[in-house]
């Protein structure tokens, strides 16, 4: 045994493992959503701009990616049992569970690269790689993503909690921009949720006070997950 | 080595309305190139023991340290081979691959990983089942697998919990051998067990614990010793008088000849040369529980 092992020696494994899990169900949803906009523009003979098409795809799906990309990240292990052989070994779980957010990120990302490909090879036209979207989603995979991952430390069914969460976020926030009053626990409520509402796909790219909110409240929720890891043991019992 | 000092754990509900106090006031040393046995009733303290000792669970009280550290700074840092009692491990993954990705884990030199998996493929007789998925494994193969990802890597800590569960005899047999192998002077290998016979045949020390307590600590010396009372068994021809020479052994009945006593070795000695003398023939004379399960016994009715 190496006495001071790579901390990067089981990352072609994760990325292997998020290639295999969600990285084909992105793959496969690029493919089907390519050439279902092909199908359409060449029976109505029309043709579309790549980069309009992916933006309003990924505004239907942002959060939905997100949740796919993360769920279950530590809490699986934890329920199953694995943690046991994996953290036996000379491995950290903050460590371990750091790099496989990020790979989920990095997937998250090359999602609208290889459906923008696939699209302009259909439609034979634009460039298919759209940077604003790749910012928006890199900021909505910093927020939903780091959120998952939090609750994952603590709590089952994370993706489903997060959610709820987000779109009871989002329907405060309609209903605080609309002229109706919210009563103080909502706002209370309102105030202390992730902002969700900001991260829509498709608008303005984020810049200034809501950007700040966004990356702040990102990697709030990151740092905290990690420091979970670090300070509470994965164990809950004996054999659990 | 390892110590455990005054440690405890107490589960508790999340309101803390109902507590139960999983192990209590531990304290133990164990030291490099010992085999050290765990030992207790279901119930006793012997998984949350082993996931204090992995730092899957911290203590409630006291520490446990592992060469002076946190146990989970240890295992963190420098990990620990461990074969765990119900053995939990992706049910899709192939065989090879899977002790692949654990060598890697364990830190195994890249150049090395091939040939420590094939050299544990080949100990623990998984050449026919690596292509197979976890999923698809008997419960003796699926233990011979989690056994074999434990000792991947050359750790300095070897925890065993339940290491026979599910092996054939034959497996059983080989698996006193892969102990045997194990023991060295800077290793130290904890097996957590059922099984008295085995422990006793394997451990060095044998820790046994009730409740959540730790109530003797049982070494080789002591149980191999010969002054520790056990049940035996002896059938005798010749119709001695058994009963007056052997006071406390009674008949077994409905099987003529056949006696059962509780005697140490000296004074069961002693008998069975009065009753030779006096004519009678000792057809058998086996104990009828080792002396590590009489130390047993007596520890949990305590």
């Amino acid at each position: 045994m190496t006495r001071h092992p790579s901390r990067f020696r089981y990352l072609p494994w994760l990325a292997r493992d998020v290639a295999r899990g969600p990285g084909v169900l992105f793959l496969m949803a690029a493919v089907v959503g390519s050439v279902i906009v092909w199908r359409v523009a060449e029976r109505t003979g029309s043709s579309p701009d790549p980069g309009f098409v992916q933006a309003t795809t990924f505004a239907a799906v942002n959060v939905i990616l997100m949740l796919v990309a993360t769920g279950g990240m530590v809490n699986t292990d934890v329920q199953q049992g694995f943690y046991r052989a994996w953290f036996s070994k000379p491995m950290a779980p903050w460590w371990f569970y750091l790099q496989r957010w990020l790979l989920g990120g990095l997937f998250v990302l090359a999602t609208p690269i290889v459906y923008g490909a696939l699209l302009a090879l259909l439609l034979g036209n634009g460039m298919g790689v759209n940077v604003a979207l790749l910012v928006q989603l890199a900021l909505s995979y910093l927020l939903v993503g780091s959120a998952v991952f939090l609750v994952s430390t603590l709590q089952r069914l994370d993706w489903l909690i997060v959610f709820i969460l987000s779109s009871a976020e989002q329907a405060l926030h309609r209903l605080a921009q609309s002229s109706l009053e919210l009563p103080a626990t909502l706002e209370f409520a309102y105030r202390i949720l992730p902002p969700f509402h900001l991260i829509g796909i498709g608008g303005p790219t984020l810049s200034g006070g809501p950007l700040w909110h966004v990356v702040g409240y990102g990697t709030g929720m990151l740092v905290l997950a990690l420091v979970v890891l670090l300070t509470r043991p994965l164990g809950s019992g004996g054999r659990a | 080595m390892i110590g455990f000092a005054a440690a405890g754990k107490t589960y508790s509900t999340l309101l803390g309305r109902r507590k139960v106090v999983a192990l209590d006031d531990l304290s133990l040393d164990l030291r490099l190139g010992e085999v050290v046995g765990i030992a207790g009733p279901n119930g006793a303290g012997k998984s949350t023991l082993i996931s204090l000792l992995l730092g899957f669970l911290n203590p409630s009280r006291g520490q446990v340290t592992i060469e002076g550290l946190s146990a989970r700074r240890f295992v963190e840092t420098r990990g620990v081979g461990y074969l765990t009692e119900l053995v939990n491990l992706p049910p899709r993954w192939r065989v090879t691959d899977l002790l692949r990705r654990m060598a890697v884990l364990s830190g195994v030199p890249a150049a090395e990983v091939q040939s420590r998996v094939e050299a544990a493929i080949a100990d623990l007789g998984l050449e026919e089942h690596r292509h197979k998925q976890v999923r698809q494994l008997s419960k003796g193969n699926l233990q011979r697998v989690g056994l074999a990802q434990a000792l991947l890597g050359d750790f300095d800590v070897v925890v065993l919990d339940e290491p026979t569960h599910g092996l054939d005899p034959v497996w059983t047999a080989r698996f006193r051998d892969v102990v045997a192998r194990l023991r060295r002077p800077d290793r130290l290998v904890l097996i957590a067990s059922h099984n008295l016979d085995e422990l006793e045949r394997l451990a060095d020390r044998v820790a046994i614990l009730n409740r959540g307590r730790l109530t003797r600590v049982v070494d080789s010396a002591s149980h191999s010793g010969e002054e520790q009372s056990i049940a035996w068994r002896l059938i005798l021809e010749g119709s001695p008088d058994v009963a007056s020479r052997l006071p406390g052994a009674t008949p077994v009945e409905g099987r003529a000849g056949t006696w059962r006593a509780m005697a140490t070795r000296t004074d069961l000695s002693a008998a069975l040369g009065q009753l030779l003398t006096a004519g009678a023939i000792l057809v058998e004379c086996v104990p009828e529980e080792s002396r590590l399960a009489a130390e047993f016994r007596e520890a949990v009715d305590e």
